[in-house]
């Protein structure tokens, strides 16, 4: 036992247990704060990034549209829709409720802007339009007329990009986003503009 | 009553104070769309907006958004700067090449690297992209992998040359392309290529790789690579696309439809521009991905030709629907072809190695290093070369174009457009005055040159400069001269207030000579000479020399009052450009009689001489005497055609205002600074976000919003009608609509201050979604139809002019 007296002070009384107990406490304090200041943080949301000397805002984490699977690969979403054959982009959508069709307006705002981007990069120009359709089957584009498909969630039961006419081998010179819900289809929408302009996160 | 008066007058104040407020206050302009939308911040240029989407929208509203959407992606590219919202394509332009006559200093040393003194000529090497930015240095992606490829384009074959022997060039300067390959285009691959990487069992010329091929383009026109050999390439050319029984390829005026197909079948149907059938071309027993070509029986290209269609991937449904067919369409025998080292271009059918729609041009395969099935090693390229029939000569104003009209190489002319035209003529008969009175004659009846030039370049020998001069003969008042071999003669020069010849005062007869500006001697017996210079407009940066070198005549005795001129012009002190004159007549006494002076060109009495005009040429002098077009001299003199010179005993020529260079282009063919592309510039900015209506917030209310849709389905909208911003007549309160929205129309309006003070709200909406969709339509083409707008509310009945109308 260790006794410290103070004159007409305080007199405190430590224990072995408690000089320990003050040490671990000590310790604890210290390791949490080198973990805050040093250990990993958590991850904000990448929804802004610089591409060449442009700013693009999009509307959801780019960490997550990242995970969205895309057949066959990023790259052919690439060739296919980001190359200077391209003249006209089509946008094909399949009408759902009044209430439903929002979303297709979304995704156009959020994807013809920034593939524009990408154009002015490659020195072309081309159209953009925007085409209802009663079926997404028997969709054929070509090389200087890609087509990308818009599946609503209410049609789709996957979140995806994938080029070409699915279940085939065969290019129809397509691309297929499809969300199950609103989030996954932006989230698929991102993932086909990280993709086509070769954005890596 | 003073009270009343004190209001009024404050009314008053407060209506004036309004008045001249109004500028500032002044609503945003449509016509300034998008700008009013941006902000920058130091050099970064933002469309500050959001763009909010109505949770309801019709199928129409939809495609609205992708009218507007590219609108926007437009504006968000458009350089909002100072600087060119264009890219321009630049060129090549050189006016340092120096003139040449390949006598001196031969053939290889006069093409357009020659550089004349003190000047700037083409450069040395290739032409690529940094000298005319049409020639890519870029970039073909193929499965997963980018290769890297420049275009270039040698010219060093071609030469210029005016030497004045030959009937081709005959003095006149000219672009010189000879026969085999003088101009060459070149697609250089900077990486090695490999047919490998996606299919080890194709890609040879004998098992082409088509569902795989390598897509790029020569001279700007489509090709498709298919095999690889050791020395040869297997490629495709032509129309290419994708038919569907829909969606023809066309070709020469014709449509082609994949209309019905299976696994091993395909039905194309040919029709005309109108769409009437032509014929029906069945392929049987075919597999996607292995080309086959069949020829048309009935359609004929322009020239006569059938036509190919060759089949090379298609997909179809089990019903026969075609999905897609991707065929190749050009002349019989052209869509698909193997290229070798060499290029045949004279050989008719499949063997034809000429350029699509260019015949004289052949295409062929420079391999670099070894070669190898389904490999073009790196530095490889495939050549496309010019091969005329016979050597070609090119005059100043004429281009050569490349292929698809790719680049030109055009023979601009002269490196400069001022020059004087200067004329040496025999001369009379004239009167003469007197230089200081200008009224009393001192010489009549003269004989002799005139000088003339235009502009105003004849100087004298003390630095006044005229538009003619001349050297006379007179017998008036002649003392003391007439016997022999003596003659009087006076420099004169124009006086252009009186339209007189002046001479020197002192003539004539006066006894005494006069050896300033107005040289006389009133009875020479030796020589007389006088040197003008020949500056353009006096103000030349190059001054030459014009000499006069008279010489009593002995040819004709008795001959009085005869004399030969010797007339030489060039640079002074070398003077290389020739005419001699010859008196052949002599007068007699005090008066010519009947026997007056006539002076012929060349130095003897016959006429049409070959070398009654000589000129230098490659270092030598050389016969110049019967150029029927125009000769390019040593002196840098551009001597007109002498053909006639025989008979009119005169000499034309024109004189640069600076050392002559020839100016030459390599580049675009509208010109060398000319804008060809439709694409904007890439500038900094941010790009704009969409949300929907209800995930507006305080956020984007501070920021510029771009509402799309009526309050009846865009909340946002209703929003504004609540706070006033926007007027009651719009409003769908309840989903009552508004006697805004009692007629078919759309609407475009401005808010300024819409919810945050600073921030505008740009209102797009329609009655009905296809009104919605004519007033993105406006927006699309706000360049055209918005500009010069001044209000900041308008109703849009039809995207036109006439349709946009003030609310």
């Amino acid at each position: 036992m260790v006794n410290v007296h103070q004159k007409e002070g305080i007199k405190i009384k430590l224990t072995k247990r408690k000089i320990y107990l003050l040490l671990g406490l000590v310790a604890v304090l210290a390791v949490a704060l080198i973990y805050f200041y040093f250990g990993p943080k958590p991850v904000q949301p990448l929804t802004s990034i610089q591409y060449y000397s442009t700013v693009l805002n999009f509307r959801v984490d780019l960490r997550e549209a990242d995970k969205v699977p895309v057949y066959p690969h990023e790259q052919a979403v690439s060739n296919e829709i980001m190359n200077q054959l391209v003249e006209n982009v089509t946008i094909v959508f399949k009408p759902a409720s009044e209430t439903e069709n929002s979303l297709y307006s979304l995704e156009i705002y959020e994807i013809i802007p920034k593939l524009m981007m990408g154009y002015s990069r490659i020195k072309t120009n081309p159209h953009f339009n925007a085409v209802q359709v009663t079926s997404y089957d028997n969709l054929a584009g070509t090389i200087k007329n890609p087509i990308i498909v818009l599946e609503h969630p209410v049609y789709s039961n996957e979140t995806s990009v994938s080029v070409g006419l699915p279940g085939s081998s065969y290019n129809n010179h397509a691309i297929y986003i499809k969300g199950t819900d609103l989030k996954n289809f932006d989230l698929a929408t991102e993932k086909f503009l990280m993709a086509a302009l070769d954005i890596k996160i | 009553m003073r009270f009343e008066k004190l209001i009024a007058s404050f009314l008053a104040a407060l209506m004036t104070i309004l008045t001249a407020a109004s500028p500032i206050l002044a609503a945003t302009a449509l016509g300034t769309f998008p700008t009013f939308l941006t902000a920058t911040t130091g050099s970064v240029t933002s469309l500050n907006a959001y763009i909010v989407v109505g949770k309801a929208a019709m199928p129409e509203d939809v495609i609205a958004a992708a009218d507007i959407a590219a609108t926007l992606g437009s504006s968000t590219s458009y350089n909002l700067g100072s600087t060119s919202s264009t890219s321009t394509v630049t060129g090549l332009t050189r006016d340092g090449i120096n003139t040449c006559d390949v006598n001196s200093p031969g053939v290889g040393n006069c093409n357009l690297t020659y550089v004349a003194s003190g000047l700037t000529a083409f450069p040395t090497g290739n032409l690529t992209n940094s000298h005319f930015s049409g020639l890519q240095d870029s970039t073909v992606r193929w499965q997963s992998g980018d290769y890297d490829y420049h275009e270039q384009v040698d010219v060093s074959g071609v030469y210029l040359d005016h030497s004045l022997s030959g009937s081709s060039i005959n003095g006149t300067e000219k672009l010189v392309v000879g026969t085999n390959g003088k101009i060459r285009y070149e697609y250089v691959f900077e990486k090695e290529f490999n047919f490998t990487v996606q299919d080890a069992t194709k890609g040879t010329i004998a098992a082409p790789q088509y569902s795989y091929p390598y897509k790029f383009k020569l001279l700007g026109v489509d090709f498709t690579l298919v095999g690889v050999g050791a020395t040869s390439v297997a490629m495709l050319s032509g129309s290419t696309g994708t038919a569907t029984a829909t969606k023809s390829v066309d070709y020469s005026g014709y449509k082609f439809y994949a209309t019905i197909g299976s696994t091993n079948a395909m039905q194309v149907d040919v029709k005309d521009a109108s769409g009437n059938p032509v014929e029906t071309i069945l392929f049987t027993g075919i597999t996607s991905g292995t080309a086959v070509t069949k020829a048309t029986t009935t359609a004929k290209t322009a020239a006569g030709a059938l036509i190919d269609v060759t089949l090379t991937s298609f997909g179809t449904l089990t019903d026969g629907t075609v999905i897609g067919a991707d065929m190749v369409i050009g002349p019989t025998g052209t869509t698909t072809k193997t290229y070798d080292s060499s290029a045949d271009i004279d050989t008719t059918g499949s063997a034809n190695d000429a350029f699509p729609g260019a015949a004289r041009w052949g295409i062929l395969y420079h391999v670099a290093g070894t070669g190898d099935d389904r490999k073009i090693p790196a530095g490889s390229w495939i050549e496309v070369k010019y091969m005329p029939l016979v050597q070609e000569y090119y005059v100043a104003g004429s281009s050569i174009s490349l292929p698809n009209n790719y680049a030109v190489l055009k023979f601009e002319g002269w490196n400069t457009d001022k020059f004087a035209t200067v004329s040496v003529k025999a001369f009379g008969s004239t009167n003469a005055y007197t230089a200081t009175n200008k009224s009393t004659v001192a010489f009549s009846d003269a004989y002799g040159f005139e000088i003339s030039s235009t502009p105003d370049s004849i100087g004298s020998s003390t630095g006044n400069y005229y538009e003619k001069a001349y050297i006379l003969f007179s017998p008036t008042g002649c003392t003391g001269c007439l016997t022999g071999n003596n003659y009087q003669v006076a420099v004169g020069f124009k006086d252009k207030t009186t339209g007189k010849i002046l001479v020197s005062d002192k003539a004539p007869g006066s006894g005494a000579d006069d050896t300033g500006e107005y040289k006389y001697d009133a009875n020479m017996t030796t020589a007389f000479g006088y040197n003008f210079t020949l500056s353009y407009a006096g103000v030349g940066e190059n001054s030459f020399r014009l000499s006069f070198n008279l010489m009593p005549s002995d040819q004709y005795a008795p001959a009085t009052l005869a004399t030969n001129a010797s007339v030489v012009a060039g640079v002074v002190g070398n003077e290389r450009l020739i005419m001699d004159f010859r008196q052949v007549t002599s007068g007699t006494g005090s008066s010519w009689g009947t026997s007056a002076p006539q002076f012929k060109l060349g130095n003897t009495s016959t006429t049409g001489e070959d070398c009654e005009v000589t000129a230098g040429s490659a270092g030598l002098l050389q016969c110049a005497g019967k150029k029927s077009t125009e000769a390019v001299t040593d002196d840098g003199f551009l001597l007109q055609s002498t053909s006639d010179s025989t008979s009119s005993n005169a000499v034309t020529w024109k004189i640069p205002s600076k050392t002559l260079a020839v100016k030459m282009s390599f580049g675009n063919p509208l010109g060398t600074t000319s804008t060809t592309g439709t694409y904007k510039d890439e500038v900094v900015v941010t790009s704009p976000v969409a949300i929907l209506d209800s995930e507006v917030t305080s956020v984007h209310k501070a920021k510029d919003l771009i509402v799309v849709g009526g309050p009846c389905v865009n909340t946002v909208a209703q929003s504004l009608v609540d706070s006033g911003k926007l007027s009651a007549n719009y409003t769908c309160a309840g989903g009552v609509l508004g006697t805004a929205w009692s007629t078919d129309v759309g609407y475009i309006i401005v808010i300024d201050d819409g919810f945050t003070t600073g921030s505008q709200v740009m209102f797009v909406a329609g009655t009905k979604a296809a009104q919605t969709r004519t007033a993105a339509l406006v927006l699309q083409q706000y360049s055209t139809l918005l500009a010069g707008l001044t209000g900041s509310s308008y109703k849009v009945t039809a995207a036109t002019t006439a349709g946009i109308t003030p609310v």
